[in-house]
């Protein structure tokens, strides 16, 4: 009867203030959100990071740090410092084990973008994310020796479309001198965005990168010496030497084992790297930045409770006639008290409602539009435990506050001496 | 041909055959103070290979010269076999099979562990490395494995010397790693 008639008491109340409680409302709404905001942010970038390359179980390059080979292969940051044989390649790709290999051979661009050349394991094997495959935004993957397909942040800053013929230029750096003007390629496909450094890169054929460097061997062009796209038809264009391969295994339980095998290899110098080690590795070394995130959430959980705590406040002193008038028409102490109660964890639940449904809705709207622009790959995740954790304290801590003029109104009560007698 | 010319290529064909012949023969890194823990997770079973010098475990690098040395080198080689180096939180894992590898000597010594072995590898001291290290590969069955719960690794509290355990694993999860410094004794693969 009692819980009942707090019920209808609160919900008259509520509504006789809606406007400023609306206005309330919003504010939690709004410090909610960026609550939520901060940290799930946190957590997504390093999953987007660490994710940059999944599905691979080993990089093979030629001996090195494990941070400079993912770097190159990976990040396209810095250099090779020696490539592999070709035979080395082709004897990996005889272990049964290994259930595909995807080639890589680096080191021309195209305007400051890495040129990759590859072959259609790239297409089929390559993952990032959580095990997303790439895709084709238009177009089809190379075919030709002179079929060029682009990454979706080359292609979009660069204007180019499916159809057109670039030319790639020899050695890395935005402005290179020499450029392969005597074989110029063919844009066949345009991949569709990843927000890893896939985007910012073009892909060709094995092929095509040594049929575009014939006549090249003294570093520059030789006139009469470079092939024309008639003459490279029908010529057999195996590399020499790959930089790097990456390599999934059938059994990933085997992972360590090959990986010592590969570093052992009795032929060549290899080194055989765990990416996903390598990245938390990397991320690891990148430890500040993750603790200037964890920082800056601290502050906010810390501001939004106190403005919660402040606003909830506030609006319980504008109250004081309403009470006043309730204990004068005998009102007990404890309804009071529940009323406040019911009041501000009601409102606390609202805002925590509002700010998730805000927070969904944004994050659907808006990831496209950032991984399209930005390259960042936010997607919509359940919530984590920590954050359910965080989202709870906001009703707790309305509930904390709550108490605060329930006690008072108590307080006031004995002192006045007519506590008892409301009670009987 | 000139003999400039000639001497030129049988120098470069030298240098390859040495660079492919010795490459892959590089000695292996070896800090006093760091381990590694290399843990392949599959259902409920776990491949575990943990590498480390032998002055982390021992306290000494040499072969074991008096009776105590070799009782420690006897000591540790049982409890490395028959430990499971990686558990759950409800200690469910038991060791399937165990090989430990060391060249610090000492007497033989049989497991009452059915599978586990131990191999003195004396062709280290061909190489004459005075340095010497222990590889442990053990085979663990484990009930109700979960990666996504928390591992915790007995190494870090038994051997006080490692201060640095390098924690790498592949589960069905992703590959990750972690760093476990002096008395930090679990991880979680499964971690965002």
């Amino acid at each position: 009867m009692k819980a009942r008639l707090a019920l209808t008491l609160a919900m008259a109340s509520l509504w006789h203030r809606k406007k400023v409680l609306a206005l309330v409302c919003l504010t939690l709404t709004l410090s909610v959100s960026l609550l939520l905001g901060i940290q799930y942010l946190r957590t997504e970038v390093k999953q987007s990071f660490t994710s940059t390359i999944s599905g691979t179980d080993l990089i093979v390059g030629a001996r090195s740090g494990q941070l400079n080979l993912l770097l190159y292969t990976v990040f396209h940051i810095g250099d090779a410092t020696n490539n592999i044989r070709w035979s080395t390649y082709q004897s990996l790709k005889e272990d049964s084990r290994l259930e595909w290999l995807i080639p890589i051979s680096l080191g021309d661009s195209y305007r400051g973008n890495r040129v990759v050349a590859t072959d259609e394991n790239f297409l089929q094997h390559f993952r990032y994310g959580r095990d997303l495959p790439l895709e084709l935004a238009e177009g089809h993957w190379f075919e030709g020796v002179f079929d060029v397909v682009l990454g979706a942040g080359v292609a979009r800053s660069l204007a180019h479309q499916v159809g057109e013929q670039i030319v790639l230029s020899h050695g890395g750096g935005r402005t290179s001198f020499s450029n392969h003007e005597d074989t110029p390629f063919t844009v066949t496909g345009v991949l569709a965005p990843t927000g890893t450094p896939v985007d910012q890169a073009v892909y060709i054929g094995l092929d095509g990168m040594e049929a575009m460097h014939v006549g090249w061997e003294s570093g520059v062009a030789i006139p009469g010496r470079t092939l024309t796209r008639e003459q490279a038809e029908d010529r057999d264009f195996t590399p020499d030497a790959i930089t790097a391969a990456f390599v999934g295994i059938e059994r990933q339980v085997l992972t360590f084992r090959i990986q010592r095998e590969i570093n052992q290899f009795a032929g060549e110098p290899l080194s055989a790297i765990l990416p996903g080690v390598a990245l938390s590795e990397l991320w690891r070394l990148m430890g500040q930045f993750e603790r200037a995130l964890l920082g800056i959430t601290g502050f906010v959980v810390i501001t939004s409770l106190i403005g919660l705590i402040a606003v909830l406040l506030t609006l319980q002193a504008q109250r004081a006639h309403e009470i006043a008038v309730l204990r004068a028409t005998g009102a007990s102490p404890a309804l009071i008290a529940s009323l406040y109660i019911l009041e501000c964890v009601a409102l606390a639940l609202a805002a925590c409602v509002l700010a998730l449904i805000i927070g969904m809705a944004g994050l659907s709207l808006a990831s496209p539009w950032l991984l399209a622009n930005y390259g960042l790959q936010i997607s919509l995740r359940p919530l984590t435990a920590t954050e359910w954790a965080l989202l709870a304290a906001v009703p707790v801590a309305a509930f904390m506050v709550a108490l605060i003029p329930a006690f008072g109104t108590w307080r006031q009560s004995r002192r006045l001496g007519f506590g008892e007698a409301a009670d009987q | 041909m000139t003999l400039s010319k000639v001497t030129n290529a049988i120098l470069a064909a030298t240098i390859l055959t040495a660079g492919s012949t010795f490459a892959s023969d590089n000695p292996g890194a070896h800090q006093h103070g760091h381990a590694e823990l290399q843990l392949a997770i599959e259902d409920n079973q776990v491949d575990l290979i943990f590498t480390s010098p032998a002055y982390n475990l021992l306290g000494f690098e040499h072969r074991a010269r008096t009776e105590e040395q070799k009782a420690l080198v006897t000591e540790t080689t049982n409890w490395l076999g028959e430990t499971p180096l990686v558990d759950t939180a409800e200690a469910g894992c038991t060791v399937m099979n165990a090989v430990v590898h060391h060249q610090a000597g000492g007497d033989n010594h049989g497991h009452d562990h059915g599978h586990a072995h131990d191999h003195e590898d004396k062709h280290a001291d061909e190489n004459g490395s005075t340095h010497s290290d222990f590889e442990v590969t053990q085979t663990l069955s484990c009930s109700r494995l979960d990666a996504s719960e928390a591992l915790s690794t007995p190494l870090t509290e038994r051997f006080p010397e490692i201060e640095h355990l390098n924690v790498e694993w592949v589960w069905s999860g992703g590959q990750g790693s972690g760093r476990l410094d002096h008395g930090e004794t679990s991880f979680r693969p499964g971690a965002r």
